[in-house]
C-alpha cells in the first residue's frame, strides 16, 4: 500500500511540475526572454538564430509566423493599465502618440488570436489611419458600441487581446522610443 | 495499525518526482517544435503548391489563415522546395515597411529583409542549399551577400516558407499594394 501511494505521489509531482512548468514557460516566458512594459509583453528573441528553446516552443505552438524582432516588435496584452482583463463588456480608451520614426499598428483579437466580427469590418488602426489630436496624440475607443473618432469595434462576450506591432525604422529604434510608443489601455466603464 | 503509519510519503519520493519533473520539462520544451500539430507549416505550408506564390485576401473575421494575422497587411506565401535546385523570389517593387521573411518547417524565422534595408526599389532573392564543405567558394554566392543586385540566401533545410508582408500605410495604398503583389514571383531559378 505504501509503495503504491509513493509511486502515485511520484508520478503526480513529476507530471504536474514537469508539464505545468513547461506550459507556464511556453505561454508567459521566463524573465529576460519575455520583456514587459506595463501590461504589454513581447518575446525579445523571436526569429533570432540564437533564440532560446522557450521562444522556439512558444512560436511553434502559437501557430504564428512572427518576423524577427530586429524588423518588427510584437507587443501583446490581455490587460488594461490597472491589470484587469480586457473584456468586450467594457469600453476602453487606448491613448498614445508616435515615437521615433517607427510605423505602428494596433489590432484587437479574441483570446485565441481570431479577429472578431463587427458591423464595419474594422480590426485595427495604424500610424496611417488613426485620427490624431493637434498635439499628435491619438485616442482609440475599444467598444462594442459605435463611438465617435477612432472606434475599434469588438464583438460582445469576448476576452480581448491587443497586439501592438512596431515596425522598426531604418535608424534603429531606441528602447525609450519603444516605451513611449506603447499606448495606455484605460477602462472607461462597463455595461 | 493506523493509516498514518501505513501510508508514509518518503522525502526521496518527492525529490525524485521533482527531478523527473525537470526531465519532463526539458523534453517537452525541446520536443514541442517537432511534434506540434498546430504550427504554421502544418496549417498552411503543406497545403501550398511548391515554388508558387499565393497571395491571400486581407484577414477578416471570416477569413484568417493564421492566428494573430495582421488585418491591415497583405500577405503572400511561397512554400519553397529546393529539391530540384535554387528558387528565385522576385519583388519588382518594394516599400520601406514591407518584409520578406523565411521560415523553416518549425516556424523559426531564419532570415528577414525589410524594404528599408534594400537600396533599390526591387528585391531579388535566390534561395539555395547550404554550401558543402568541399564545394568551391563562389564569392558572389556567399550567404546573404549580394551578387550585383541579387541576394543569395543559404537555406538550412530543403523546404520552408517565404512570406511577403506589406502593411497598408494608407487607404490609397491598399489598392496599389494589391496590384504590386500580383507582380511578385516565386519560381525555380533558371
Amino acid at each position: 500500500m505504501n509503495t503504491i501511494v509513493n509511486v502515485a505521489v511520484f508520478l503526480i509531482i513529476a507530471l504536474t511540475s514537469g508539464l505545468g512548468s513547461a506550459w507556464l514557460m511556453i505561454e508567459h516566458g521566463p524573465s529576460g526572454v519575455a520583456i514587459a512594459h506595463g501590461p504589454w509583453k513581447a518575446w525579445s528573441n523571436v526569429g533570432r538564430a540564437t533564440a532560446d528553446p522557450y521562444t522556439r516552443a512558444h512560436v511553434t505552438r502559437s501557430g504564428r509566423l512572427p518576423v524577427m524582432s530586429k524588423a518588427v516588435l510584437y507587443f501583446r496584452t490581455l490587460h488594461d493599465a490597472e491589470g484587469r482583463r480586457v473584456d468586450s463588456e467594457c469600453d476602453y480608451e487606448i491613448i498614445g502618440r508616435d515615437a521615433g520614426a517607427s510605423w505602428w499598428s494596433l489590432a484587437a483579437y479574441d483570446g485565441a488570436g481570431n479577429l472578431m466580427d463587427n458591423p464595419v469590418s474594422r480590426h485595427a488602426y495604424n500610424a496611417s489611419t488613426v485620427l490624431r489630436a493637434p498635439d499628435g496624440s491619438y485616442r482609440i475607443t475599444l467598444s462594442t458600441q459605435p463611438m465617435p473618432g477612432n472606434w475599434l469595434p469588438v464583438d460582445s462576450d469576448y476576452q480581448v487581446e491587443l497586439v501592438f506591432r512596431m515596425f522598426r525604422s531604418a535608424t534603429s529604434t531606441r528602447d525609450e522610443d519603444v516605451t513611449r510608443a506603447l499606448p495606455r489601455v484605460q477602462r472607461i466603464g462597463c455595461r | 495499525m493506523s493509516w498514518r503509519s501505513l501510508i508514509r510519503i518518503r522525502l526521496v519520493t518527492i525529490v525524485a518526482g521533482l527531478i523527473f519533473g525537470s526531465i519532463i520539462h526539458i523534453v517537452a520544451i525541446f520536443s514541442l517544435p517537432y511534434v506540434s500539430e498546430g504550427n504554421a507549416w502544418i496549417r498552411i505550408g503543406e497545403k501550398l503548391q511548391a515554388n508558387t506564390l499565393r497571395s491571400i485576401p486581407l484577414a477578416s473575421a471570416d477569413a484568417q489563415i493564421l492566428p494573430f494575422t495582421a488585418p491591415d497587411a497583405y500577405y503572400a506565401f511561397c512554400r519553397f522546395d529546393l529539391t530540384s535546385g535554387p528558387v528565385a523570389l522576385s519583388l519588382p517593387e518594394i516599400e520601406p515597411f514591407w518584409t520578406v521573411s523565411l521560415y523553416d518547417r518549425m516556424s523559426q524565422n531564419f532570415y528577414v529583409i525589410a524594404g528599408r534595408d534594400v537600396k533599390r526599389a526591387t528585391l531579388d532573392l535566390i534561395l539555395n542549399r547550404p554550401r558543402l564543405e568541399n564545394e568551391d567558394v563562389d564569392p558572389a554566392a556567399t550567404s546573404t551577400r549580394a551578387k550585383s543586385d541579387v541576394i543569395t540566401v543559404r537555406v538550412p533545410d530543403r523546404e520552408g516558407l517565404a512570406v511577403v508582408r506589406a502593411p497598408i500605410t494608407g487607404v490609397a495604398n491598399a489598392v496599389d499594394t494589391a496590384r504590386r503583389f500580383d507582380n511578385i514571383r516565386c519560381a525555380p531559378a533558371s
